[in-house]
């Protein structure tokens, strides 16, 4: 990464400046929150804006110690880990279909999945609600699952299809000639290999599943089934004056991301592109 | 062997295009087929009335005014979001101190959930102890201080720069790999030939994250139609005349918060119909432009 260097120390002073100026605009809202709920009402009352007289976690254990909190951490986890399951379950097998194998239709369907790429998800938000309710699965975690696997397949099939693609035919063809069939060689060859591919999907739909709100709100009522960003949209309805509260509940709603985003910063970031662009 | 890999093929491909189906591509006919009734989603009783619904759309008002707001949306990520991603991606990619940590800052706002980003953003817009009046205030600008969200000329507005704020930096990312490809030597040229740094970012740089911008600009456009999130969280009730009321935020009030179900499809429709044309659009924009061009 090797860029040319040939700028004037005032031209390098300028990008600083902006740089670090649009970094405080990105980061500070985030900071804010986490001191403020780090305050005491009476420190929040004196300043909005002085930092907390130390490292206090009260409001953060207070909140924790609500078993209903908890649920919502559970629930999400739950929601997002089985989505991705579901997803990948299907998405694998279809993906190296559509990228290694020729068969009749492929057209068609490789045509009918990718079209969800660009199809706006509220379109269908009224016809689910029928069918959940229709199904028995209207405020079920389960059916959280269902939908939010169903509208993954595209964006995993699309980048999973070009990894298997990739792979040269010629791996797939001797493991046939030593007798393997073809559940086998995807078992066995393809889904070894395509590991990244998978973990770069993991990751995209792990973030965007975790932080989703729209199907969450719509298909769930119940307090004890509802996901983390319904659990903090009511934690702060229900607080509604106290910010030093509303803002320890979203840091702490925040926390378990950002902690893994700053220790797999890399993956993170690349399986958002990825995933965003092929989409 | 052909029969044999096409019966397993479609094996493999089964599971997916069921679940696909089900929840995805029926649910969508439905939107269809559901726009051409009077229907409030539990009543047996669905009367079928034909266009109606969209007779109806193209006279309503509110529809237009969200219509009007998504276009204002479309527009600020394009003018506001992309020029500073773009900028900053260039910058980053100077010699520039801590630029790991600046890109990591940079970026974080997308990994907020749109829920807490909501909250956050009425915290710093609100009237009494928001952070933006305490700021106006303290640099002597107490005039400009207001209710930004409770306000139907500022709510909008006010809206739109948190959802700049959180996506800018999922720009800057794409831009900044678009860098990273553009050939060493092109800079190395430029900088022989005694370009400056801004002639370097203007001939060298801008062309050569052409194919990226495209890209960026087809997500703004389309990401830009289908936009709920942000403007159907922040009001929280406290936006007059429907001031931040998109297209799918309006179809979510009418269809599931107020179940008009078959009016609520229609509106879906138009959405759908929407975000096709104008991605379709953009596409065709770039392929005309592209052609003489010969990129």
């Amino acid at each position: 990464m090797a860029r040319p260097s040939s700028v004037t120390a005032g031209g390098r002073l300028t990008a600083h400046l902006l740089l670090f100026a649009f970094f405080v605009l990105a980061v500070f809202p985030m900071v804010w929150m986490t001191f403020t709920g780090m305050k005491t009402r009476e420190e929040f009352t004196r300043s909005i804006w002085a930092p907390p007289g130390g490292l206090r976690l009260d409001s953060f254990r207070a909140i924790l110690s609500e078993p209903g909190f908890r649920r919502y951490y559970v629930n999400n986890a739950i929601v997002t880990l089985g989505a991705i399951a579901l997803t990948l379950a299907v998405s694998a097998p279809a993906a190296f279909a559509l990228g290694c194998l020729r068969f009749r239709g492929e057209k068609t369907v490789s045509i009918v999945i990718v079209a969800g790429l660009i199809l706006p998800v509220h379109v269908t938000l009224i016809p689910l609600l029928k069918l959940l309710g229709g199904i028995g699965l209207y405020d079920t975690l389960s059916g959280l699952i269902m939908v939010h696997a169903a509208f993954s397949i595209p964006v995993s099939v699309v980048i999973l299809r070009a990894f298997f693609h990739e792979i040269p035919p010629a791996i797939p063809d001797a493991a046939r000639v030593d007798g393997c069939s073809t559940i086998q060689i995807l078992l066995h060859i393809m889904l070894p290999l395509a590991r990244p591919a998978l973990f770069t999907v993991g990751v995209f739909l792990f973030v965007n599943i975790w932080n989703e709100f729209v199907f969450a709100l719509t298909f769930l009522t119940s307090p004890e089934k509802k996901t983390l960003p319904l659990g903090l949209m009511e934690f702060a309805e229900s607080h509604g004056t106290d910010v030093v509260s509303s803002c320890a509940a979203m840091t702490l709603g925040a926390a378990p991301l950002m902690i893994v985003y700053f220790l797999a910063q890399k993956h993170i970031v690349r399986g958002l592109t990825a995933g965003a662009v092929s989409g | 062997m052909r029969g044999d890999e096409n019966r397993i093929a479609w094996m493999f491909v089964a599971p997916a295009l069921a679940l696909y189906a089900l929840f995805v591509m029926v649910p969508l006919c439905q939107s269809f087929w559901f726009s051409l009734f009077d229907w409030n989603g539990y009543s047996q009783d669905m009367k079928f009335t034909g266009m109606r619904n969209y007779a109806a759309l193209l006279r309503d008002g509110v529809f237009w005014g969200s219509l009007w707001r998504n276009i204002f949306l479309l527009a600020a990520s394009l003018v506001v979001q992309l020029p500073i991603a773009i900028i900053l991606a260039a910058l980053l990619a100077g010699p520039v101190r801590f630029a790991r940590v600046l890109r990591a800052g940079l970026f974080a706002p997308m990994i907020l959930p749109t829920v807490i980003v909501a909250l956050l953003w009425i915290f710093i817009y609100d009237p009494v102890d928001g952070l933006l009046n305490g700021l106006l205030g303290g640099i002597g600008l107490q005039s400009l201080r207001r209710g930004w969200l409770g306000e139907a000329t500022t709510a909008l507005p006010a809206v739109t720069v948190a959802v700049c704020w959180r996506y800018t930096g999922f720009h800057m990312i794409l831009f900044a790999a678009g860098i990273v490809n553009i050939p060493a030597e092109t800079y190395e040229a430029a900088e022989l030939d005694g370009a400056s740094a801004f002639a370097r970012f203007i001939h060298v740089t801008l062309p050569g994250l052409y194919p990226v911008i495209r890209v960026s600009a087809l997500l703004s456009v389309v990401g830009s139609m289908k936009y709920f999130d942000l403007n159907y969280l922040m009001p929280s009730g406290g936006a007059p005349d429907r001031a931040t009321e998109l297209v799918a935020t309006y179809m979510y009030r009418e269809g599931i918060n107020a179940d008009r179900w078959g009016y609520g499809c229609a509106i879906a429709v138009a959405l759908c119909a929407l975000t096709l044309a104008t991605g379709g659009i953009k596409l065709w924009l770039d392929r005309r432009r592209s052609q003489p061009a010969g990129v």
